[in-house]
């Protein structure tokens, strides 16, 4: 069974082929660089760099895969949640090539998706914990199933990989901020400046807000100094925030595998506290492995797999996204 | 709580060329009370869109939460910063939480069809900076800054 899937949802245009559970290809096209091609700089917000990505984007993989279009048996597509305009092209795209080859489509949730990219792990147990740490999301869920997700708990305020993002600016470091903060922080000292952690009783939900605004409270009482303490410090104060969710969240729901998926697990310090954390309590950990925790279409691929598994029925040939 | 925005509001230093009205808030709870009464003046005066204007942490968001509740009621309103639009939307109220902190110029507003959203719901605007000149007029101006950790000043002025 192959299946691809395609994912437009905010600023990567991705496109990954799987048949049954092996990879095949997974073109991420702000790695790719393909908008060189068109000899200008797209924009890379916009959902014309979209448009003008996805369809060469998908030839190429095809090509890598070594498959034709008529070898697909089923797409999958991300329609929620993003952008509105960048949705669209995606579902318009997987919608139409669906309609003309006479192929099933399926609109997946982009966060039960990134859960999903655990999935090449075939020994997970149900039910299980998942937690999406992105750029744009954080949230927890309770699987019941390979597909069936119940939300338990999300940001009230920023998502994680937003307050790296933001710590990154305010310490003058270069966009994306998260992977640079995580470069500052190896050279720093994570008890040198007490950032205090936000934690929200009796709730599963996450809050990262306040641990930005004291970064930003002890640069503008004490200056740029010492930039990699604070990185540092910070680090360590996302994590054990979201390491005392990960608890609470074990004491409700005692499962035996937990499911890591988002942008966010690329970094290294987050991904071995997380590991070390869950090994001592004897719960299995899942983390996908990087390029899988970026927003990617092998994801959307691997949860259409499941839903079609589950017995599923592919949605009308109609172009619907909810982008909330 | 209430009652001290209230004295803040009669004693605050109002000149009627600018019609500043100028806050102080003692708690990001307080920072959403003040929201939630802007959302009042709203409603009333139909502004057709608010520009936030303030440092990280400064409670842009935390503000905007309370005005988004009081218009609609919804309670999980979180930071666009990365989907840079969320819709918020009860009977015929329609809310755009804009921020546009990733964008780095104008004219990546009309890459997502950003004139298109004017005039069809309240606009909330974050980090509108980088793109003053596309700010509808008549949008009135909220400006906060730090104080100390918990403390913010917070004025409201129209464009």
């Amino acid at each position: 069974m192959i299946i691809a899937g395609i994912e437009t949802s905010c600023d990567e245009t991705s496109v990954g082929i799987i048949d049954k559970s092996r990879v095949l290809v997974n073109l991420i096209a702000s790695q790719e660089k393909i908008h060189s091609k068109f000899g200008g700089i797209v924009p890379e917000l916009a959902s014309r760099a979209h448009l003008e990505k996805i369809i060469p984007l998908f030839q190429s993989a095809l090509k890598k895969a070594g498959i034709n279009t008529n070898q697909i048996d089923a797409f999958g597509v991300t329609n929620s949640p993003g952008l509105k305009g960048s949705l669209l092209i995606g579902v318009a795209f997987a919608q139409s090539i669906g309609y003309a080859l006479k192929k099933p489509v399926y609109n997946i949730c982009h966060l039960h998706a990134h859960i999903a990219a655990c999935y090449l792990n075939e020994n997970i147990t149900f039910p299980a914990l998942g937690l999406v740490i992105s750029g744009g999301h954080t949230s927890l869920f309770l699987l019941k199933s390979h597909t069936k997700f119940i939300s338990i708990g999300k940001t009230r305020d920023d998502a994680c990989g937003e307050a790296f993002d933001k710590v990154g600016r305010m310490l003058n470091l270069p966009f994306p901020g998260g992977a640079y903060v995580e470069k500052l922080a190896e050279k720093g000292d994570e008890n040198k400046i007490k950032i205090p952690e936000s934690y929200i009783r009796n709730s599963l939900d996450f809050s990262f807000s306040g641990i930005k605004t004291a970064v930003y409270y002890h640069i503008l009482k004490n200056g740029l100094n010492n930039t990699a303490d604070i990185a540092a410090s910070f680090q360590k104060a996302i994590s054990n925030s979201i390491l005392a969710k990960i608890d609470d969240a074990l004491m409700l729901y005692p499962v035996n595998y937990f499911l890591f998926g988002g942008g966010v697990l690329r970094n290294n310090y987050i991904r071995n506290r997380i590991k070390e954390h869950l090994a001592v309590r004897e719960i299995n950990t899942v983390i996908p492995e990087s390029n899988l925790c970026a927003d990617n279409g092998a994801m959307i691929a691997i949860l259409t797999k499941y839903l079609i598994l589950d017995g599923c029925k592919p949605q009308p040939y109609r172009i619907c996204v909810i982008p909330t | 709580m209430e009652k001290k925005l209230k004295y803040a509001e009669k004693n605050s230093n109002t000149s009627p060329e600018k019609k500043l009205l100028c806050f102080k808030t003692n708690s990001s709870k307080s920072t959403e009370i003040l929201g939630r009464k802007l959302a009042q003046w709203i409603k009333k005066h139909k502004v057709v869109c608010v520009i936030f204007s303030g440092p990280f942490g400064s409670g842009k968001t935390t503000m905007i939460r309370g005005v988004i509740k009081g218009l609609t009621g919804i309670n999980n309103i979180t930071s666009p910063s990365f989907a840079i639009v969320n819709q918020y939307s009860k009977g015929k109220t329609t809310v755009y939480h804009f921020d546009f902190y990733r964008i780095t110029s104008a004219i990546e507003l009309e890459s997502f069809g950003f004139s298109e959203y004017i005039d069809s719901g309240l606009l909330l605007i974050e980090w509108p900076e980088v793109a003053m000149e596309k700010i509808p007029a008549k949008s009135i101006k909220v400006t906060l800054e730090f104080l100390d950790l918990k403390r913010r000043k917070i004025t409201i002025e129209l464009l």
